[in-house]
């Protein structure tokens, strides 16, 4: 007899009074128990499969199901919020539309329902033929993969990592003028099964962590300066991500740094253009506004016209391979299988496995970020260049509950593999005079065509920092911008930061890994954040 | 009890079947533990569109189930979407262990005696919305994209109606319990209408919690008729201008006004609304309130029984007077606050929601009576430059429009905006019609984060405003 959860769960009695009784049967720490008994998997799969049947035996030319357990639990102090969720979805092609059908209940029962339900939306589009075309990946692999940890957050107590932030908290107090400090960590676990008619399916657990530590100096005339650890934003990796970090080290020179601004005159802004010399993070930060979201293709097609908005890539097909964003050192690749990055799949929600590719080569656009029916829409341009035309992989959904969409895969900017600069520091100390711009806010038009961006920011003389600016904002226009790279670092000072991205109706966060080193942009535009017309 | 049965009428968890829920969770739970417990489930249907062709038909649902305990100082929540008896037995488990572990680890909470009052607030429960069909909707998006196309035009929208139910629990530490059940429909329909050469774009979107407040028809022919006027848009220096906010873009300051009103904020200090000197009863820091804040024409304010900006009943909700003719009359004023900083009843529960009057002049009037100035649809990307001032800095979307002579002459080049509801509510010509705006919740499950979020409901008026701040242009469309 095919075992089921409904089966399992009514007949596996033993099974249940152990689970139920974690403390008392385990004697253990409950904070890594599974709450529910699902995840065990029992049957899941033919439950997934069953609802892609229902789908095909429905009528659907294509369909496929995703199946998701998810863990959270946010660290915010002696006692974490914890939660669990699980996600079942059936998407389902007919006559070139798409259906979609989601819920909570994973059973042969419901996924029969939802399976042709999917259908049954897809039919409500419309009796013409449909705009889909959608080709199911060739050569589809199928198997199971788990991102690689050291250390799994959800196996561990809770109290180590407490104990362990605490440690941290504790540290940070003990410094000299600290009058606030936080240290955070929340973590996420997520196992996926996908199921097409293609024949294929997957099946991948991923894991996200992030951290926040950060605190604030002051001094007796009420200056203050916070300042945060800025490598722990989400990686795709467990605990290590933050405890192999080398964490005192990172503390004793933020310190450092905000113990010298306490003693920086504040100037006030002087608007107009300066060199600017900007920090990893705020590369990130230019990098994910201005080019992650405005190269994904169907937000450049314009179906996000309704939701966050267009792309200046107006008109893709045309433009690929001579619209310039920026000059010959602008080269940005896309990639989503790099050990550690939040963006890593085996598969995304196609069953597609991402290939790496080059997104812009020496300042001119090459290539769009795509999922399989996305991929289609350039074909003419891809064969054009020899290419096969296929998916880049980045098709996403945060949950199988949501329906998958484009989402940035991870984007690096190249560094400069010539540059002798390893640091920074190297860097302002060759830079002369500007500005300095340290962990910026960047926020985009709905074109990402043009760009604000607010940040704590110094004044550049000879080399060093002279005072902070107050209020120092900076405009500028994307293709400006990357026109007017000046200098890039090397390979050594590159970094890489996970970074979030939102779109669709109703809208859907991603996460995506950012790379890339501190750079020099000539002739910023500067403002007084603060001065009105 | 499995998720598939209490789903018995297919969408939504049936109010006897959630508090079967909370039920076994308090059996599962020791009986001195001060708990909360909230059992809530969603569904909605979508349609999507882009480029005159529909995109996804799609319907999803989802339940939460989320825990709360408290012991001793020691305080632990848990958020589930699994209703069987394992699930539950394991989180009310997890919690208890959490909670006696590190209790007496950190200072118990004060008591906190919650006052006993009517709760009120209206039915926003529409059985229409919720039984509607997306057949209805499909013919509507298919009479748009016909119009549409005709004129050269692409559009993209999102039709959605939703449902969701909650039943909430909670034991505090005399044993003393609180029960309550509410539901909630909200439909929303919004529609962007663009140029294919990228140079004119027009929006409009309405969202109520009966699909019949919501036309369909209306908002297609706004979004056009706004695509169409804002065409191939000049550049006009920015400056100040005497400038016409539609409610879309008063929304976005007004709410950005309402979420300062806080009684916490200025007590500790903190600017905008507090003021040298201490409140010598309390020793706080003393508030602007009854003092002149804006223009004496401008009153705001919640009412939990206003059918437009009313609030579903889930707990103990009053009408709360925010301005009153231009003079700060009540700051939101949460539990914890007024009980255990102020040894206070007085207790005003923040609310998205709330009603800006308006008066009876026409937008029609406002723009005949401007010699030079502009017409301004929507804002957008709001990012806070200075807490202290409320100053912001944005864009203006989807229509901009020059006023020369009372006439709309020009269609404007999108501009970056530098402004504060403070200095825009000061400097106040004329207050036109008020309408509902297009303000849904956002997340997924209108009950899941936090009872303040249930429906996000307000009604502002046109303002005419002298001076607004525009500091920069953009190309963006």
């Amino acid at each position: 007899m095919k075992s089921t959860r409904r089966s399992f769960l009514a007949n596996s009695a033993a099974t249940i009074a152990a689970a139920s009784f974690p403390l008392q049967v385990r004697g253990s720490d409950p904070s890594h128990i599974d709450l529910s008994l699902v995840v065990q998997y029992i049957g899941i799969r033919e439950i997934v499969e069953s609802a892609v049947n229902a789908a095909m035996n429905a009528g659907a030319k294509y369909a496929d199901a995703r199946f998701t357990f998810t863990q959270l639990i946010n660290g915010r102090g002696p006692t974490p919020v914890r939660s669990e969720s699980i996600g079942f979805g059936v998407r389902a092609l007919y006559n070139g539309y798409w259906g979609f059908s989601a819920g909570p209940v994973s059973t042969e029962q419901e996924g029969d329902r939802l399976g042709r339900a999917a259908v049954l939306k897809a039919k409500i589009n419309g009796n013409d033929s449909g705009r889909v075309e959608f080709v199911p990946p060739a050569n589809a692999s199928s198997g199971e993969w788990k991102m690689l940890v050291k250390d799994d957050p959800f196996l561990m107590s809770y109290d180590e990592i407490q104990d362990f932030m605490e440690g941290i908290r504790l540290y940070i107090s003990t410094l000299p003028s600290v009058e606030g400090s936080w240290a955070t960590a929340d973590f996420v676990r997520q196992r996926k099964l996908f199921v097409s008619s293609a024949g294929q399916f997957t099946d991948q657990t991923l894991y996200r962590t992030s951290g926040n530590i950060s605190f604030t100096v002051g001094d007796q005339h009420g200056k203050r300066v916070t300042t945060r650890i800025d490598s722990l934003t989400p990686a795709g990796r467990g605990f290590e991500h933050i405890r192999d970090q080398p964490l005192h080290k990172y503390i004793d020179e933020l310190h450092a740094t905000a113990m010298e601004d306490l003693k920086l005159p504040v100037n006030p802004v002087d608007p107009g253009r300066y060199n600017v010399l900007m920090d990893q993070i705020g590369v990130a930060q230019l990098l994910n506004g201005s080019i992650a979201a405005a190269t994904e293709l169907d937000r450049a097609m314009g179906y996000e016209a309704n939701a966050g908005g267009t792309s200046y890539i107006s008109d893709p097909v045309n433009m690929l391979g001579s619209f310039r964003i920026g000059n010959e050192n602008v080269n940005i690749s896309a990639d989503r299988a790099a050990a550690g990055s939040v963006g890593r799949v085996k598969w995304d929600d196609d069953g597609v496995e991402p290939s790496k590719v080059t997104l812009v080569k020496n300042g001119v656009l090459v290539n769009m970020q795509t999922n399989n029916e996305a991929s289609s829409w350039i074909r003419s341009y891809s064969e054009e260049q020899g290419m096969v035309s296929q998916s880049l992989g980045c098709s996403y959904a945060p949950d199988a509950i949501d329906f998958p969409l484009v989402h940035s895969a991870d984007i690096t900017l190249c560094p400069d593999k010539l540059s002798s600069h390893i640091t920074t520091d190297s860097m302002r100390m060759a830079f002369g005079d500007g500005v300095e711009m340290k962990s910026p806010n960047v926020a985009m038009d709905f074109q990402c065509m043009t760009g604000f961006i607010s940040t704590a920011a110094y004044e550049i003389k000879g080399g060093k920092r002279v005072a902070h600016l107050s209020g120092l904002g900076a405009l500028f226009r994307t293709i400006e911008l990357w026109t007017n790279l000046a200098e890039t670092g090397g390979e050594e000072m590159a970094k890489s930061f996970g970074l979030s991205g939102s779109k669709g109706e109703p809208t859907q966060s991603s996460y995506h890994q950012v790379t890339a080193p501190a750079v020099i942009f000539n002739e910023v535009s500067c403002i007084d954040s603060r001065r009105k017309a | 009890m499995m998720l598939e049965d209490s789903l018995a009428d297919g969408r939504l968890l049936s109010e006897h079947d959630s508090v079967r829920i909370i039920q076994n969770v308090i059996d599962y739970s020791a009986n001195d533990i001060v708990m909360s417990i909230s059992v809530s489930s969603w569904w909605g249907s979508n349609l999507r569109w882009a480029r005159n062709t529909p995109s996804l038909t799609s319907e999803q649902r989802d339940a939460t189930v989320s825990i709360a305990m408290q012991k001793g100082g020691a305080y632990s929540t848990i958020v589930t979407n699994q209703t069987d008896s394992v699930s539950l037995r394991n989180a009310v488990q997890y919690l208890e262990y959490f909670v006696s572990l590190r209790s007496g680890h950190t200072p118990p909470d004060m008591a906190v005696e919650q006052p006993e009052w009517a709760v009120e607030g209206i039915e926003l429960w529409s059985e229409e919305t919720f039984n509607r069909s997306q057949e209805q909707d499909m013919i509507a998006v298919r009479s748009l994209i016909s119009r549409c196309e005709q004129e050269g035009v692409l559009s993209a929208g999102f039709i959605q109606a939703t449902g969701a139910r909650a039943a909430r629990y909670s034991r505090d530490q005399w044993g003393r319990e609180k029960r309550n059940v509410a539901q909630a429909t909200q439909a929303q329909c919004s529609v962007t209408a663009r140029h294919p050469s990228a140079s004119g774009s027009g929006w409009a979107g309405s969202s109520a919690f009966d699909f019949n407040r919501v036309d369909v028809n209306r908002i297609s022919t706004i979004a056009l008729e706004k695509c169409m006027l804002s065409f191939s848009p000049v550049r006009l220096e920015p400056g100040r201008y005497q400038t016409i906010l539609e409610p879309q873009a008063t929304s976005v300051f007004a709410s950005q006004f309402v979420s300062a009103l806080s009684r916490r904020d200025p007590e500790a200090g903190r600017p905008v609304f507090s003021m040298l000197g201490r409140d010598s009863g309390i020793n706080r820091v003393r508030t602007k309130i009854g003092l002149p804040i804006v223009d004496k024409r401008i009153s705001i304010y919640h009412d939990p029984l206003d059918p437009l900006t009313g609030t579903v009943p889930t707990e103990a909700v009053k009408r709360v007077n925010l301005v009153t003719e231009g003079i700060l009359t009540g700051l939101f004023n949460d539990y914890g606050h007024s009980l255990i900083e102020l040894n206070s009843l007085d207790i005003k529960v923040s609310r998205t929601s709330f009603r800006f009057d308006g008066t009876d002049q026409p937008v029609e009037s406002m723009i005949s009576s401007t010699t030079r100035g502009l017409l301004l649809s929507q804002v957008s990307n709001p990012v806070s430059v200075d807490r202290g001032s409320l100053l912001s800095t944005g864009l203006t979307r989807n229509g901009l429009w020059l006023i020369e002579d009372g006439k709309i002459t020009r269609s404007i080049r999108n501009f970056r905006w530098t402004e504060s509801p403070l200095f825009i509510f000061n400097n106040v010509v004329e207050i036109g019609e008020a309408a509902p705006v297009f303000a849904p919740v956002t997340g997924r499950n209108p009950f899941r984060d936090s009872s303040q979020n249930v429906l996000t409901n307000v009604v502002v008026p046109y303002l005419k405003v002298n001076d607004f701040s525009f500091t920069s242009t953009t190309d963006a469309v």
